[in-house]
């Protein structure tokens, strides 16, 4: 085979990837309008584009101004911040079931939001209070699994999920604790909920910032998911990336948390939707991951917000409720097996 | 240390080796040459594997000095030792699915940058690969879906991709057909005589090794080694002591062949 006829067959693939962007984008859009458009006060599409950009502050352009624009791009950036992490939580444990969450990132946040609840103080202290947890949990990890003998998966993994335990025995010992009024807002904390989130500009910053800092190590990616030795002996400097994957990952985590609780399912089924459909280089994968969470949790958002209208479930809900068959399907269309056997299955 | 001439490619002065406590190869000389390649031979646990690592500075040696074309290789960057030298491992393990396809282009990493667009160079040397391991039919499968067989042609793929100056081989024939073992084998050894490179191979199959190696670097298991020349190392003596068994030598049509007999006296 010579090159250049490998080279065409590639060329192919390029046009692959620019449908694949299309779709994303197009699915953004989408999920933006549908944000905007859905709630209990019905604003026709065409009305929309207007008002967003309306200075006379009538109730209806308040409504999109201040409501659900904020909500929408909250929506957007949690659901980026978590697909991506999981993305790279992915690569960091080569294991198929981790998720944003899996090294007690969620837990420490949700600790110090519900501590927040519990002891009545105002709202207005519950992301910081979660966003301390959850760095809390991130260093504790990071020292606890560093120590003596340095870092390896194994004991990253363990050392995450033990206190990840820990967390979650906490916060079933203040559910149990706290009266049945408190107990309501713990729970849909727990479940992940956009109403009271409000993006800050870091918050987006911290997307792009991440998002070109990972760009930047695609391809040593692509080889560390091949394995850490296999990466090593290509000149990655594993080490290096191993930290750099865990601090931005846990960090793009606790923003996620932070801004909405902890909204399961998207970190876990998002990267592995878009791996199972042909996007495994990371130079796709991430920014994939990132329209498509993003999307994915903006159209789930909208449909927490009216399909019981005028009473609001937690996105949390719906994301499973979308996700689990979407996921199914994905899996069971898909002809590339999900995980690598490395001991071949049975038929 | 011992002086360096341009054609030496890698020079191992004084290396020293342990595991757990264990030595596994003691003051260890040896200079390879560019167009040299060398077999290590040796019983499981004597430090084959351990050796090629150390020398992809994947481990560090408990002491002693390794240089690759004169430079100490613990002064290189891991990215730059993988431009100049490839190692294949004894066993993929495909932690996360690829296509064969990305798994063969991984191995132009070390000459990539992360944004740089494949070079002709690049997809040239892919294409010759996938020629010489005849995986033209398979590039767009999954690498788990393949057989033992067939992943290690691709992992020899992705080595031939990553076209360095020292291939190190971790047991090549590891799965492969009796057809394959010797086309790989001779692939791999026109391109280090043509080129000017160098081959370092572990395997336990010492026709291979007499057949494709000009040097044979025997562990003996206890951390004594013995190094020269084919012809000299591999003799029923040597190896029936390093192998704990007794092997014998016969000649045909040209080819030297060694084979079990039994267990050693001792």
């Amino acid at each position: 085979m010579n090159g250049s006829s490998l080279k065409d067959q590639s060329g192919r693939s390029l046009s692959s990837d620019l449908l694949l962007f299309s779709l994303l984008g197009l699915l953004a859009v989408a999920g933006f309008v549908l944000s905007l458009t859905s709630g209990s006060v019905s604003i026709p599409f065409s009305e929309v584009w207007r008002l967003m950009f309306d200075s006379e502050s009538s109730s209806q352009s308040r409504i999109i101004q201040e409501l659900r624009l904020p909500r929408a791009l909250a929506a957007f950036a949690t659901g980026a911040m978590l697909a991506m992490s999981g993305v790279m939580m992915q690569v960091l444990l080569r294991n198929p079931l981790a998720d944003p969450y899996i090294l007690g990132v969620s837990g420490g946040a949700a600790v110090g939001a519900l501590g927040v609840i519990m002891l009545g103080l105002s709202a207005v202290w519950m992301p910081t209070a979660a966003f301390c947890g959850a760095l809390l949990s991130v260093l504790l990890v990071f020292g606890l699994a560093g120590r003596r003998r340095g870092w390896s998966t194994t004991r990253l993994l363990l050392t995450g999920v033990v206190i990840s335990a820990g967390w979650g025995a906490l916060i079933n010992l203040m559910l149990s604790t706290s009266s049945n009024q408190t107990v309501h807002s713990m729970l849909f904390w727990l479940m992940g909920d956009l109403s009271q989130s409000h993006g800050e500009l870091w918050h987006y910053m911290l997307i792009v910032a991440v998002l070109v800092l990972m760009m930047a190590n695609a391809r040593p990616l692509n080889a560390m998911a091949r394995g850490e030795l296999q990466a090593a002996a290509l000149g990655v400097d594993v080490r290096r990336l191993r930290m750099l994957l865990y601090l931005c990952a846990s960090l793009l985590t606790a923003s996620a948390v932070t801004l909405a609780g902890s909204i399961g399912f998207v970190g876990l089924i998002i990267p592995h939707a878009l791996r199972l459909a042909g996007a495994r280089d990371h130079r796709k994968l991430l920014p994939a991951a990132a329209l498509l969470g993003g999307s994915f949790l903006m159209m789930a958002d909208s449909l927490a917000r009216t399909i019981i209208a005028p009473q609001q479930l937690p996105v949390g809900v719906l994301t499973a409720v979308l996700g689990v068959p979407a996921f199914l399907l994905i899996l069971y269309r898909s002809h590339i097996p999900a995980s690598s056997a490395g001991n071949r299955n049975l038929p | 240390m011992m002086a360096h001439s341009a054609a030496d490619l890698l020079q191992i002065n004084q290396l020293c080796l342990q595991i757990a406590g264990k030595h596994l190869c003691q003051n260890l000389d040896l200079t390879l040459k560019a167009g040299e390649r060398l077999a290590i031979l040796g019983p499981n646990g004597s430090g084959k594997t351990s050796l090629l690592h150390t020398l992809m500075g994947l481990q560090k040696p408990a002491a002693g000095h390794i240089s690759l074309n004169g430079q100490p290789i613990s002064q290189l960057s891991s990215a730059s030792l993988a431009q100049h030298i490839g190692l294949l491992f004894q066993s993929a393990l495909d932690e996360m699915p690829a296509t064969v396809m990305e798994a063969i282009l991984l191995g132009r990493l070390p000459h990539q940058r992360s944004w740089s667009p494949m070079s002709e160079q690049d997809w040239q040397l892919a294409g010759q690969a996938i020629s010489h391991m005849q995986l033209g039919d398979f590039l767009k499968r999954d690498v788990s879906e393949l057989s033992g067989g067939e992943r290690q042609r691709v992992a020899i793929a992705a080595l031939l991709t990553q076209s360095p100056e020292l291939y190190l081989l971790d047991e090549p024939s590891n799965h492969l057909d009796i057809s394959f073992q010797i086309k790989t084998l001779q692939t791999l050894s026109d391109i280090v005589q043509h080129e000017r490179r160098a081959l370092i191979m572990a395997t336990h199959d010492i026709n291979l090794a007499a057949r494709f190696c000009d040097r044979i670097l025997l562990l003996m298991g206890n951390g004594q080694h013995i190094e020269g020349p084919a012809n000299e190392v591999l003799t029923e003596t040597a190896l029936s002591q390093a192998f704990q068994f007794d092997i014998k030598k016969i000649t045909h049509q040209g080819h030297l062949l060694f084979f079990p007999a039994g267990f050693s006296a001792n």
